[in-house]
Formats: C-alpha cells, sequence, structure tokens
C-alpha cells in the first residue's frame, strides 16, 4: 500500500497547524494574589483532576488537529493504492488456464486430492465464462502441454479439462506460461494458474515468465489448493550395500510434516518383502528432517529393480522409489585345474575350495574340472571361472571367449605350467596385455618374496577391506611372477594390485559386459605365499561376490525420472523395446546405438528383446522436487513485486468526504471544549 | 514575660470575651459522664452476679425484695490540655485565627470556673508556648497572656504536637484541639491512636472560614499560602462547586479520623457566635458544613 498527493503544495497550508498549538500554550495570567488558608483544599483538587485535565486538553488539542488536517488532506487530494484484488476473468476476452497436473497434486486437501479440487474449479472457471471469451487451457505437469487452444466452446474445454488426469512428474510452469504467452500473441489476457502451490524455489525458476507475460498486459490469477499443513514422507535414497558377511538396503527417509512412525516395506525382484518402521523426526522450521535405515536383505537373492514403498497417506504417488539391486548370493565358480598337485598344498584347488568353502554354502557353488572337461560353459550355470595354471587353454579357449563375451567373469592365474608362446595366441583377446616372461622379484628359494602395496581407496572391489583388512594385503609376498607386456591403463584395463616394486600383480580387462582378471603369480604356493595369508579367503569370497553381482543382472543399470526423457545404449543394429511397470510397450525413439523413452510412471522399465537377455534394466523414480511440499511463495505476490502498479488500485481520498471529517473533528472538539470549565482552567 | 501594653490590652480583650460568653450559657458547672464509685448518688441497677455486696441497697431489698446495686456519679479531677493551631494560614484572614483565639480562652475560663487544671500546647506559632496543666488564676492568666501574645506564623506539624502531647496526656484527661487542620489527614490522625488508647477525651474543634471554603472571590486571581510554596492562579467562579466538594470531602475526613478516635469532631464557622458554639461543644455535639 502507497499514498500519493495530486496536490503536495497544499502540504504547506499546514502551517496553519501552528496556530490552535500556540493558542494552547498562550494563556492570560492574572496579576491579583490573596493570601488562602485551605490551600491543601486545591492542592487535592489538583490531584484529583490533573490526570482528566490533561487527557481532556490533550483530546481537544488532538481533535484540532485531525479536524485541521482533515483540511489540509482535502486540499492535498491524497492519493490511495491498494493491492488488486478484484481482476474479471475473462475481461480482457482472452482466458488461459493453467492446470497443474504434477505429482505434488496428489497432496490430500480435506480427504481428497488437490488435483480433484484443482480440476473442478477449472471446470467451474470455464463454464463460468460470458460467451465470446476465447478460452485456452494447458497442463503444467512436465512437459507443459497445450490442452486446447482459444476457442469459444467453453464446453468443450470443461469436457477436455474433466478428461485430464495427474501425473506422476514435476512441475513445468515456467513451460506453461511459454505456451500462455504463445496462444495470446502478446495480447493482454487472464492466466488462471490453478495449483497446489508448494515446492520452495519453484516459482523462482517461472520468474521470467511472469514477468514476459505480465509486460505483455495479462494478468495472472492464482487458484491454490493445498493442505493447512504441509506434510509429506518420501524415500530420496535407497541403496543397495554388500559386504562379506551379506547385503542391505540403506533406506534414507525425508520427512516434511510432523514426527510420526511409517511403515517402510522393500519388495525385491524375486518377490520377497521386508517390512521395517521407520520413527521419522518432524521437520523443523530450518527444514525437512532425514532418517536413514537399513534392511538386511536375504542372502540369495535374483538382481533386478526392487523397490522401497511407504504406507504415507500424504501424497501417495510418491511413497515408492525404485532401486538398482544386484544379484546377491547366487555366484557359481567354475575351477579348471590344470596342474593337480601331488599333495594338497602343492594344488591350487586345494586352497581355492577352502577358501570358498564358507561361501558355497551360502548358496554359491565350485565345481573342478579338468581342462579336458570343459566343453561349455552353460549360460548362467557359472558367472565366474577360475583357470588355474592351465599349461594349454587352447582347446577350450573359444569357449571362455563366449563366456566373457556373454557376460561372465574369468580369472587366470598363472603357474609353472603356463607359457607365454602358448597362452598369447589363444587368449590373446581375453588377456588384459600379452605375457612377457617369467621374472624372478627375487631368488625363489629366499624366504619372502616382494610384497604386495595395498589396494586403492577408490577401487570398489576391494571397499569392503578397510583398517587392519586392507593392510593384510601388505604380508601377500610374492617370489616369482609373469611380466606383461606394456599396456595403457583405460576404462577397460585398470592395474587394480601392483607389487611395491611397481610389477602388476592383479589386472582386469573389461570386454563388453565380461571381465577378465589376470593374476600375474600362482593360486597355489609355487611362486607366492597368497593361499597362507588370512586375506586369501575373504578376497577371494569378494572376487566372486562381487563379480556376481556386478553381473548378475543380466542387463545394464539405468536411473530415469518421471517426465524426463531416459536414453538406454543398445548395440548397433538391434532392434529393442522397452517394457513399461505394467508390462505394456512404452514408445521409444531409436537412434543409432540408443534408445530413448519418456517415462510417465515410476517403475522398473526392461529394455531388451522377447526371449533374450535384458539389455538395461532401467529404475524410474518421481522427482524428489515433487515431494518437497513446503508452501512456496504466493504467485500473487511474485506477480505484484514484478508489476506493483498494475497489482495496484488507486484510490484518491474524495474532497467532499475529507471537509466532512474535518468539519465532523471540529465539532467534536467544540463539544469536547463545553466540558466543566474549571477542568479546563 | 516584658510587659507589651497591646498584649495586656488583649488579655483584658480575652477575658472579657471568655466571660461574655459564659454568662451567655448561663451554665458554670460540669459533670463527668463517667459512671463509677463516688459520692454523688447517680441511679440503681438490677444486680447480677460480680457485683460488689458493698453496693447492694438493703433497704430496697427489705422493702421490695428485690436485688439493686446503688451506682454513683463521679466527681473527679479533669485534667485538660488545650492545643492550639497558631500556623500562618490560620491567620489568612482574621477571623479564623480570633475566633480560634477564643474559644481556647473561654474553655480555659470555664475549665479555671471548674477549678480543674488546665494547660496549654500550641503548635507554630510566633512563639512555642507549652503550659503544663495547672489549677488557679495565674495559670489562666498565663494561658491569657500567652494567647493574647501569640501569632500565627510557620507550618503546624500536628503530628508531631500530637505525639508530643500524648506522651504526656493523662489517661481519661480532656484534650482539646482547636485549628483548621489544614494539613494531609493521613499525616496526622494517626498521631490520635495514643490518646484513644489512654482513652483521652478528645474534642477536636475544627475551625474554618466559609470564604475560603467557597472560595468566595469575584475574578480569576492568584491565591497563596502564607505558609509558603507556589502560586495557584485560578478561576473562582470555575473552580467555587469543586473546591466546596473537595472541602466537605477534606472536613469529613477529618471529622471520620477523629470519630475513629472516639473522639468528637466539632465544626466550627470563624464568624459564628461563639456562645452556641461553646453550648455544642458542652453537650457534645458536632457541627456540619455545607
Amino acid at each position: 500500500m502507497s499514498l500519493a498527493l495530486l496536490a503536495p503544495l497544499a502540504l504547506a497550508t499546514g502551517v496553519v497547524l501552528l496556530g490552535p498549538v500556540l493558542a494552547h500554550l498562550v494563556r492570560r495570567a492574572p496579576t491579583e494574589r490573596v493570601p488562602y488558608g485551605a490551600m491543601l483544599l486545591l492542592e487535592r483538587l489538583r490531584i484529583r483532576l490533573e490526570r482528566r485535565r490533561r487527557l481532556h486538553d490533550r483530546l481537544i488539542l488532538l481533535l484540532r488537529l485531525l479536524g485541521l488536517l482533515g483540511l489540509v488532506l482535502a486540499a492535498a487530494r491524497p492519493e490511495l493504492r491498494l493491492p488488486e484484488t478484484r481482476t474479471t476473468i475473462g475481461g480482457s476476452g482472452r482466458v488461459v488456464i493453467v492446470l497443474d497436473t504434477s505429482l505434488s497434486m496428489d497432496q490430500r486437501v480435506e480427504g481428497e486430492p488437490a488435483f480433484a479440487r484443482a480440476q473442478r474449479e477449472a471446470v467451474s472457471v470455464s463454464r463460468g465464462l460470458g460467451e465470446g471469451v476465447q478460452l485456452a487451457a494447458i497442463t503444467a505437469g512436465a512437459p507443459a502441454e497445450t490442452l486446447a487452444g482459444f476457442t469459444t466452446d467453453h464446453a468443450l474445454v470443461a469436457t477436455l479439462l474433466e478428461a485430464t488426469r495427474q501425473g506422476s512428474g514435476g512441475t513445468d510452469l515456467d513451460g506453461a506460461l511459454a505456451l500462455a504467452r504463445g496462444l495470446l500473441q502478446g495480447q493482454p489476457g487472464e492466466v488462471v494458474v490453478i495449483g497446489d502451490g508448494s515446492g520452495p524455489g519453484r516459482l523462482a525458476t517461472a520468474t521470467h515468465g511472469i514477468e514476459r507475460l505480465v509486460a505483455t498486459g495479462s494478468a495472472l490469477l492464482p487458484r491454490t489448493f493445498a493442505p493447512a499443513l504441509a506434510a509429506n514422507l518420501v524415500v530420496t535414497e535407497a541403496r543397495y550395500g554388500d559386504g562379506l558377511e551379506g547385503g542391505t538396503v540403506s533406506v534414507t527417509v525425508r520427512n516434511f510434516g510432523p514426527a510420526g512412525e511409517v511403515p517402510a516395506t522393500v519388495r525385491l525382484p524375486d518377490g520377497a518383502q521386508m517390512t521395517v518402521f521407520v520413527e521419522a523426526p518432524g521437520a523443523t522450521g530450518e527444514g525437512p528432517a532425514e532418517v536413514s535405515v537399513s534392511v538386511t536383505v536375504p542372502r540369495q537373492a535374483e538382481g533386478g529393480v526392487a523397490s522401497v514403498s511407504l504406507a504415507d497417506p500424504a501424497l501417495p504417488l510418491d511413497d515408492t522409489r525404485y532401486f538398482h539391486l544386484p544379484r546377491v548370493g547366487k555366484s557359481r565358480v567354475l575351477v579348471v585345474d590344470g596342474d593337480p598337485g601331488s599333495t594338497p598344498t602343492k594344488s591350487e584347488v586345494y586352497f581355492l575350495e577352502r577358501a570358498l568353502a564358507p561361501f558355497a554354502g551360502n548358496g554359491a557353488g565350485i565345481d573342478v574340472v579338468a581342462p579336458g572337461g570343459v566343453s561349455r560353459l552353460v549360460e548362467g550355470k557359472w558367472q565366474v571361472a577360475v583357470l588355474a595354471n592351465v599349461g594349454d587353454p587352447s582347446p577350450i579357449a573359444p569357449v571362455l571367449v563366449d563366456f566373457v563375451r556373454g557376460g561372465g567373469a574369468l580369472v587366470l592365474a598363472v603357474g609353472d605350467n603356463v607359457s607365454a608362446e602358448v597362452w598369447n595366441p589363444v587368449l590373446g583377446g581375453l588377456l588384459p596385455s600379452r605375457l612377457g616372461r617369467v621374472r624372478d622379484l627375487v631368488a625363489l628359494d629366499a624366504g619372502e618374496g616382494v610384497p604386495l602395496a595395498l589396494p586403492g581407496a577408490d577401487l570398489e572391489l576391494f571397499e569392503p577391506f578397510v583398517g587392519a583388512g586392507r593392510e593384510g594385503f601388505g604380508r601377500v609376498r610374492s617370489r616369482r611372477v609373469y611380466s606383461l607386456e606394456p599396456y595403457v591403463e583405460s576404462s577397460d584395463v585398470r592395474t587394480l594390485l601392483r607389487y611395491d616394486t611397481g610389477v602388476p600383480a592383479l589386472v582386469e580387462h573389461r570386454i563388453g559386459r565380461g571381465r577378465v582378471y589376470l593374476w600375474t603369480s600362482s593360486a597355489d604356493l609355487g611362486w607366492t605365499n597368497f593361499p597362507l595369508q588370512a586375506i586369501y579367503a575373504p578376497t577371494w569370497q569378494r572376487l566372486v561376490s562381487w563379480l556376481g553381482a556386478e553381473l548378475g543382472s543380466s542387463g545394464a543399470r539405468v536411473s530415469g525420472t518421471v517426465g524426463e526423457p531416459v536414453e538406454v545404449s543398445v548395440p548397433i543394429g538391434v532392434e529393442v523395446d522397452v517394457t513399461g511397470p505394467d508390462g505394456g510397450r512404452v514408445e521409444v525413439t531409436r537412434a543409432a546405438g540408443v534408445v530413448r523413452f519418456l517415462p510417465s510412471v515410476p517403475g522398473a522399465y526392461v529394455v531388451g528383446r522377447d526371449g533374450e537377455p535384458r539389455l538395461a534394466d532401467v529404475a524410474v523414480n518421481t522427482p524428489l522436487a515433487e515431494s518437497d511440499v513446503r508452501p512456496d511463495e504466493p504467485l500473487a505476490e511474485v506477480t505484484a513485486r514484478i508489476d506493483p502498479d498494475r497489482a495496484r488500485r488507486k484510490l484518491a481520498l474524495d474532497l467532499a468526504a475529507c471537509l466532512f471529517a474535518a468539519t465532523a473533528l471540529v465539532a467534536a472538539q467544540g463539544l469536547a471544549a463545553r466540558q466543566p470549565a474549571e477542568e479546563a482552567a | 514575660m516584658p510587659w507589651r501594653e497591646d498584649v495586656v490590652a488583649r488579655v483584658a480583650s480575652l477575658h472579657l470575651r471568655a466571660r461574655q460568653v459564659v454568662a451567655g450559657l448561663g451554665v458554670g458547672l460540669r459533670r463527668s459522664v463517667r459512671v463509677g464509685q463516688a459520692v454523688e448518688f447517680a441511679d440503681y441497677k438490677p444486680y447480677t452476679p460480680g457485683d460488689s455486696l458493698r453496693d447492694l441497697d438493703w433497704r430496697v431489698l427489705g422493702r421490695r425484695d428485690r436485688l439493686v446495686v446503688r451506682r454513683y456519679r463521679a466527681e473527679t479531677e479533669m485534667r485538660a490540655t488545650l492545643v492550639l493551631d497558631a500556623s500562618a494560614d490560620l491567620g489568612s484572614t482574621g477571623e479564623k485565627w480570633e475566633s480560634s483565639v477564643a474559644i481556647v480562652a473561654t474553655i480555659a475560663y470555664l475549665l479555671f470556673l471548674e477549678n480543674e487544671p488546665i494547660g496549654l500546647h500550641v503548635a507554630a506559632g510566633s512563639g512555642g508556648v507549652v503550659l503544663r496543666p495547672r489549677r488557679g488564676r495565674a495559670q489562666l492568666a498565663r494561658i491569657f497572656a500567652a494567647l493574647a501574645a501569640l501569632r500565627p506564623a510557620g507550618r503546624a506539624d500536628l503530628a508531631t504536637t500530637l505525639a508530643a502531647v500524648g506522651t504526656r496526656a493523662h489517661d481519661r484527661s480532656l484534650l482539646v484541639l482547636v485549628g483548621d487542620f489544614m494539613e494531609p489527614t493521613a499525616h496526622w490522625v494517626g498521631a490520635l491512636d495514643a490518646l484513644a488508647r489512654r482513652r483521652v477525651d478528645l474534642r477536636a474543634i475544627h475551625v474554618f472560614d466559609r470564604r475560603e471554603f467557597e472560595l468566595d472571590f469575584a475574578q480569576p486571581l492568584k491565591l497563596y499560602s502564607l505558609e509558603g510554596g507556589a502560586d495557584e492562579t485560578l478561576d473562582p467562579a470555575a473552580m467555587r462547586e469543586s473546591v466546596r466538594e473537595e472541602a466537605a470531602r477534606f472536613v469529613a475526613e477529618v471529622r471520620d479520623g477523629v470519630r475513629a478516635r472516639r473522639g468528637v469532631h466539632h465544626l466550627v464557622e470563624a464568624r459564628a457566635d461563639l456562645v452556641p458554639v461553646i453550648g455544642e461543644f458542652l453537650r457534645g455535639r458536632e457541627g456540619r458544613f455545607g
């Protein structure tokens, strides 16, 4: 609200205000002095009348001043500017209804979704317009879409609005205003924005759009439907984390409302489900509260897209969050024993069997065969194959290549039987680098060899090894290794372990979805003391577990958000389809090596071809911003800030009213002055 | 006291006026209202257990077969202290002062006639006067001389004066307090408690000038107190009614304060004839203002 004066110079007449002030102060004093023996009475009387007389005098002075002020104002003609609140919808002849269909409109307002009420309001506005008014409708759920262009058929627009369904995506107010501008084509109109007004900062993204719309003379008229108290619980993150002892799903819940306890159910791809109760602290003035809980998953679980669901009635559409779960505890290991030892301690298999024995009991399995026994690696039966000191792998090389290209993991351990001349031509495509020569790090009969350097902390494979566990690698010493021809570190070839001298100890080679790991020393005690170290068994268990999890799900893992395009890389020339959460085909666009689609609902999407292993699992979730149901700055205030003049109406004070008020005040002071004269004396 | 002709003349005047008033009253005897053992029979009362058998009237018992006890009127010495407020405000109008002095002189003369011990205590005034109660003509002369020489001056501190008098007052003695009592009542009324505890017969003679109480002035003027303080500028016509009401409230406060201490409040207009005033005083009747 602001005040302006149409005749500011008239304020100069305010000097007449000094008149009554001076008259009030100047009094005629008598001169006769008379002795008086009852002064006590006057003193008592003065005390009694003091307060009343003071108030009375001030009242008269105030009334006189107000009276004169009224006269001055009548001359100055002030103009009061008040916020505009009465723009008539349809007054300009063009009305655009913007209906928010975003996820947050699923908030419950007096027991029903805000969207239902907003929809009714939109229909009501449509049907209530006068004849000849051009009406258009736009949905503001991301991405914004024009529901109906300008038409005078209000019933048609109302029908379209009634048929509109709420989405699970974000809010695209800026896009909706851009569409409205396009429809209005620079002409002024009334844009009725019907939404929930929630999500701090959401309007800030549309400020520019509001400015451009207001600049054309259009008015934004918000209609907001939101619960009195913001409340919502949402899972902001769900992540599987495995360890030596098994896996857990970490669930982070954010609470935008009061504190409460809510059940959270984790559903795995194989149908298993676990429920925990989440005690969520209440949101504070500083923001929402967060709490994390861990849910232990079974030791054996299929990989795929899992979900966490909260039983929160505030905003049901965002209650479920989807996440990727790797295959858990279902790896089988095939060991190809190329050197059955004369004694157990001279056999690689002896140590491997014992290292993986506890692990095998948890669902994994270990099978041992001679090189001649490997005719083919059954698809899906083994996830990890270990080639232990196999002298001539040529008979099984094609099988191994297919195995790796199909997504399997192959661990190669050398030894006395291995010859570079044989391996390089046969396994050259699988090896991270061609084998060089056998290299003695120390004398073979020396007591100790060269120790391993500790693995890098950034390697996911060694993530579970911390503290003393990680230091255990430093006690692994080797006396002899196979050197490798020089190679370049890349995303396909990585050195995971080295010896203190820098010689590679374990090198990874990624081939498509498959992996090859080359251990440059022996798997038995021939060249290294690794099998005797405490770190030996955990390392093999971690390697098998991790590889099983990494490679267990047959497809790539992709995440997406409702309303935002999802891109998945596919082999060039391969036609793939996308299956939605409901099992139906999803409309896709295909480009070379890429398939794109726009998810409209959250859930698990599958990219692949019927009857073939899936190429990718896509976990699609609702946008987290929509779950923040705290109220945003009111649209009316933003509009008023952008164009204060247009948002206010002017109210000039009436001359006659001012004069009347002044006269009334003067009369009032006259009446007040007729109080008993002794009080004024 | 040094010889001063004007004082002698005033003493004579006071004496004369006191005698005239007493003569106008036609009475000269005072009777105590107290009932107790003495020589003069008062009346009978029915015997009640606890009454002394010595007072039993055996003759009545013999004649009428009724048990009655004789009661006697006490004729005891009454020590009287006259307290005069001589503050400067008493002299604001001549009538107030003259009337106050005449009242004190008259009562002193009456008590002299009864041969009672008379004392005088003057609050403020031109010279401090404290005369302890004594009998006789010489004491009366001293009182008259002191009154004749006295002029109103200064501020009376009634609370201090009454406290001093109260410490010396005898039980059941008479104390006559004469003045305009123009001090906040809350300041001095409490000092009467000590007198009440001693069952002193308190008579407060409240002298006022009706012209002051009714603000009988013609035009706006400045009023000032002879006791000092700031001038008060006012319009008498505008303030008259309020001052009258305030005066009535003040008189009521004084009267209630005195009554609460079992005293008698006599309100005396300064220009009034003293004969009826003293008559009312002797009968214990109170005057009224307004």
